[in-house]
């Protein structure tokens, strides 16, 4: 290729600049001596030779000079002349060029700060090498299209075996975890039982010690477990020598045999994995919602994610046919693991994506707005330099380089910004996101900077540039600085500033539903009084409290029994605890209020409903009794849960007010009999519904839902929230509160301890999107009251001998003020009249994540343009009481 | 910009005629600079005079063109002096170029010869 002989030529000649120089000079000085050689053969005296040489030849400079032109820099010593001139022509007007580069800054950082949000949570794999071809593999109930998110043990088994897209599917099932020995004190961990080849999917290597072995997961091996990096640190003092000590998990003497790096901790937050055992379970019967497992897969080499899609739906349908019994209705679901927990987000992250872009889209019509300001004072400058020979083309440049040079200035703000705010959000959001997320700054966000640094510079460099271009040139020349401009250049700035006004309006209402739903979730009634209660967290599963022939290995199946002995521990624990000075109550729930709920398919006693997928699934929460006391929940209709209820008992159940309305309208829910399982056979018992107590909300923001109360008494879920109403010092309870737990039982850890309401606090994402909202709302409403003040303060800078001649013949100075006012405030009212219906309709976008105000609530529709409005009058206020104030005198001088 | 261009009264030569003799002149192998520049008076008698200043911009052109190449070397008369040779699509431009001469002289040659006639 000839172009790239001569690029390679010019580089290599670039690249060796002073010696390609010298090298030049070197052979026209053997030039010049081999003709002084061939004057003197010819018979002239050396001086007379030397002196020939030098007139044949020429400009020896002039020759260079030439000759390095040949060699192609001119265009890059053209570039740094422009660089030059557009940095002393920006220094020299150095207000508005830090102004401008705040204004790129904030629609550039914003811009990055979001991307590269979006970009950990949607576009990058997980954090393992080839991360995006890891995918989750899910049972999803065709019918009703619900993802399970989960899968049965027989089922995973056929899809590895049947399976040839993935290279191979792991399998995991995560839980909290007793651990216990001999040297440090009882914790709680959670831990994750996986399939052998789980780490080899992620392709990663445990730092010590080996990983789980194909022998260790037959159901009778011996106990191993494989530690992560932070329980090696912490319990072991990241010694060595930890490889086959022994630990006790729930009871079970097990050995270590490897630790895992501190960046390995899935699937998501894990401490520590123990061998997943799938034998034995064939023949079970519990496909279907039975479901246990989450699955997973690296794709194998040259096969698309869509392809495994369209296997494993064969996969499904071929076990719906050879299974129909458990099988009917269920496909596979094949995603990523950010499709699959953060799908959630992603409208709330497309539409600040989106409103991250309108504010640098209001920052660049800004800047626009000043650069063709700028050319426009400029035009004399343009026109004497297109007189003198300047080409179109030349005069562009220059304009381009110095919105670039101003765009790479706002690229480099703009990254400071967005790592701040990254940061910010990364410690913001650390307990409310998937642990792998990984918020770095990547090749992706790279080029997004790049990108919108590069159009942001075009797009409001080539403002000015089509301005230059229309004028007639050589007009300029003749012109004052006063006169009109084309109404062209007019009708652009006025739109630029009516869009600002409209963009705007769309942040603004977008932002004050965010700020609205977030308030009405802070101040969202609980039901429960929840201030003063301490919560702290227990796990009873372990193997002493089931009875003997329930001692299943804690990873083969969760489900464990309520036994007598676990429902006398727990009983003697809430009486001592209740007998500690500092407090007055105590219970005990399988969740707190506003803090969320189990999910059960639920059968109501004469709506029977023979499809076991069809089932309506509603809140459940386990309690003690006194849990409706220590809250002050009234119970409405029947009783609480009391000491007759025990495991023998008839077991019973409570309602809350939503539940009996939605399924016993105006009827008597006491004596109402409900079940409640997820439809694995029919074996759970009827449950008598004894009370009805008042609305208890499951997660603060969203308000009351149904909810079924079970009681601990009755049964089996061995975590529990321990709840403590205490008067006075929390500080002074806790430590009372953990020797209690220790008596009893030494080694049962007590953790998670904190007062609930910081930890309803503590969970809210709803302030902190509502605050990024804010953020965008804000920046854009002052870079657009900015953009208007400019468009008014600029066209009264023009028109000053204007308005003297006008006051010179008798105009008032209300008059002035209304005309430049009725100018400014026309713009805005176009900008308002757009923004308006595009508000209302962005507004839909956001509509599922309000909570308790709608997305075309007029209140805040209206106040968000009335306070753009106002704002903006604001901003043509000033610069029109100047026009108003300055004497007419003084500004016929003006010229 | 408007380029800068050489003197015109320093150069007797059109540009892409200078760079034409160069190519033709290194046709027989390897030649130095100051001996390109001889070669060429000599071989037009004196004709055609080169100013030798202006032959090295026309030499670094046609390297960046790929048309010649360049390698140091000594001279016959013991002087350390750089040698050009003609690369292959050096040999292929000359041929396009002395055809496109060939085409252009006889044009100006028909043109000019009935004036030639009458006088």
């Amino acid at each position: 290729m000839d172009w790239f002989r001569q690029f390679r030529f010019r580089l290599s000649r670039l690249l060796n600049l002073p010696a390609s120089q010298e090298d030049l000079a070197d052979e026209i000085q053997s030039h010049i001596e081999i003709e002084i050689d061939e004057n003197i053969e010819r018979g002239m005296s050396p001086t007379e030779a030397r002196r020939a040489a030098r007139l044949k030849f020429g400009s020896i400079a002039t020759a260079r000079e030439e000759s390095r032109e040949a060699w192609g820099f001119v265009w890059l010593e053209t570039l740094w002349r422009d660089v030059r001139l557009g940095a002393r022509v920006l220094a020299r007007r150095r207000g508005t060029t830090a102004f401008v580069c705040f204004l790129l800054g904030a629609g550039i950082g914003l811009n990055t700060m979001i991307f590269t949000i979006v970009n950990a949570a949607f576009i990058r794999g997980l954090p393992y090498e080839d991360g995006e071809r890891i995918l989750s593999l899910e049972s999803r109930q065709t019918d009703s299209g619900r993802n399970l998110r989960t899968t049965s043990i027989p089922d995973f088994l056929d899809w590895r075996q049947q399976t040839r897209a993935f290279e191979s599917l792991g399998a995991y099932t995560s839980t909290s975890f007793n651990l216990a020995d001999d040297e440090s004190a009882p914790q709680q961990v959670r831990g994750t039982a996986i399939t052998f080849d789980g780490f080899e999917i992620l392709r990663v290597d445990p730092l010590l010690g080996r990983g789980i072995s194909e022998d260790d997961s037959e159901p009778n091996a011996e106990a191993v477990v494989v530690i992560g990096h932070a329980i090696w640190q912490e319990r072991y003092g990241s010694q060595p020598d930890v490889i086959g000590k022994h630990l006790r998990i729930d009871e079970e003497e097990t050995t270590i045999i490897g630790v895992m790096p501190p960046e390995v901790r899935f699937p998501n937050g894990t401490g520590l994995w123990i061998p997943l055992v799938t034998k034995g379970h064939s023949d079970r019967g519990d496909r279907g919602l039975g479901s246990r497992l989450t699955v997973y897969g690296r794709l194998a080499p040259n096969v698309s994610h869509s392809e495994a899609e369209t296997e494993m739906g064969l996969i499904g349908q071929r076990l719906e046919a050879q299974y129909p019994d458990t099988n009917k209705d269920f496909g596979i679901t094949v995603r990523t693991f950010n499709e699959r927990d953060n799908r959630a987000m992603k409208t709330v992250f497309l539409a600040m994506l989106g409103a991250v872009w309108f504010v640098l889209l209001i920052a660049c019509a800004n800047v626009a707005n000043i650069q063709l300001a700028l050319a426009i004072d400029r035009s004399q400058e343009i026109s004497i330099r297109t007189a003198l020979g300047s080409g179109k083309f030349r005069i562009f440049r220059q304009l381009l380089v110095e919105s670039l040079l101003l765009a790479a200035a706002g690229g480099v703000l703009g990254l400071l910004f967005s790592q701040m705010g990254v940061h910010y959000f990364n410690v913001a959001t650390a307990n409310m996101r998937p642990q792998w997320i990984d918020y770095s700054f990547d090749t992706s966000v790279f080029l997004y900077l790049m990108t919108i640094c590069i159009s942001a510079s075009v797009l409001f460099g080539l403002a000015p540039y089509l301005h230059v271009v229309k004028r007639n040139l050589s007009a300029g020349l003749n012109e004052g600085r006063g006169q009109t401009t084309g109404n062209k250049v007019r009708g652009f700035s006025s739109s630029m500033v009516a869009g600002q006004v409209a963009l705007t309006i769309v942040l603004l209402v977008g932002a004050g539903l965010m700020m609205l739903s977030a308030w009405n979730g802070h101040t969202a009634d609980l039901g429960a009084k929840t201030d003063g209660v301490l919560s702290a967290s227990i796990n009873l599963k372990a193997a002493r409290y089931a009875e003997p022939e329930q001692r299943f290995r804690f990873h083969r199946r969760l489900l464990e029994r309520v036994t007598e002995q676990r429902f006398r521990f727990h009983r003697r624990l809430l009486e001592r605890i209740k007998a500690l000075p500092g407090v007055t109550s105590v219970a005990s729930a399988s969740h707190e209020p506003g803090r969320g709920a189990s999910r059960a398919a639920v059968t109501v006693d004469g709506t029977l409903e023979d499809n076991p997928n069809q089932r309506p699934r509603e809140a459940s929460i386990v309690v003690s009794p006194g849990f409706f006391n220590l809250f002050e929940v009234p119970v409405l209709e029947g009783r609480d849960f009391g000491p007759s209820d025990t495991p023998t008992s008839p077991k019973v159940a409570i309602v809350n007010r939503r539940f009996a309305e939605k399924y016993w309208q105006g009827e008597n829910a006491i004596g109402k009999r409900i079940r409640v399982g997820d439809g694995s056979g029919d074996e759970n018992p009827w449950l008598e519904v004894i009370g009805v107590a008042s609305d208890v909300a499951k997660w603060a923001e969203f308000g009351f839902e149904p909810i079924i109360y079970r009681t601990f008494n009755q049964e089996a879920s061995g975590r529990r929230r321990l709840l403590v109403r205490i008067s006075g010092d929390t500080a002074a309870v806790v430590p009372l509160l953990r020797q209690t737990v220790a008596d009893l039982d030494p080694n049962l850890p007590l953790y998670a301890v904190s007062l609930l309401d910081e930890r309803l606090a503590a969970e809210k994402g709803a302030p902190l999107f509502a605050g990024l909202y804010a953020l965008f709302a804000f920046t854009a409403l002052v870079i657009s009251a900015a953009g208007v003040f400019g468009l008014v303060a600029y066209s009264v800078r023009r028109r000053t001998s204007e308005f003297g001649i006008r006051m010179a013949l008798g105009a008032a100075q209300y008059e002035i003020l209304q005309l430049v006012l009725r100018q400014g405030m026309w713009h805005v009212a176009i900008g308002a009249l757009v923004g308006i219906p595009s508000a209302y309709v962005a507004a839909q976008v956001i509509e599922n994540r309000l909570v308790g105000v709608s997305a075309t609530d007029p209140t805040v529709l209206a106040s968000a343009t009335v306070f753009v409005v106002f704002i903006a009058g604001l901003a043509c206020w000033f610069p029109a009481r100047r026009a108003a104030s300055i004497s007419p005198a003084t500004t016929l001088r003006h010229e | 910009m408007a380029r800068k261009h050489s003197d015109p009264n320093r150069n007797d030569l059109l540009q892409g005629t200078l760079d034409m003799l160069v190519l033709r002149t290194l046709l027989f192998g390897p030649v130095h600079g100051h001996g390109i520049a001889v070669s060429i008076e000599k071989t037009s008698d004196d004709v055609l005079q080169v100013d030798h200043g202006s032959l090295y911009p026309a030499l670094q052109r046609l390297q960046v063109m790929g048309w010649i190449e360049a390698e140091w070397g000594v001279s016959e008369n013991n002087r350390k002096a750089k040698y050009y040779s003609l690369t292959a699509a050096g040999k292929k431009q000359l041929s396009i170029e002395s055809s496109r001469w060939d085409r252009l002289t006889e044009a100006v040659y028909r043109i000019m010869r009935p004036a030639n006639d009458d006088v």
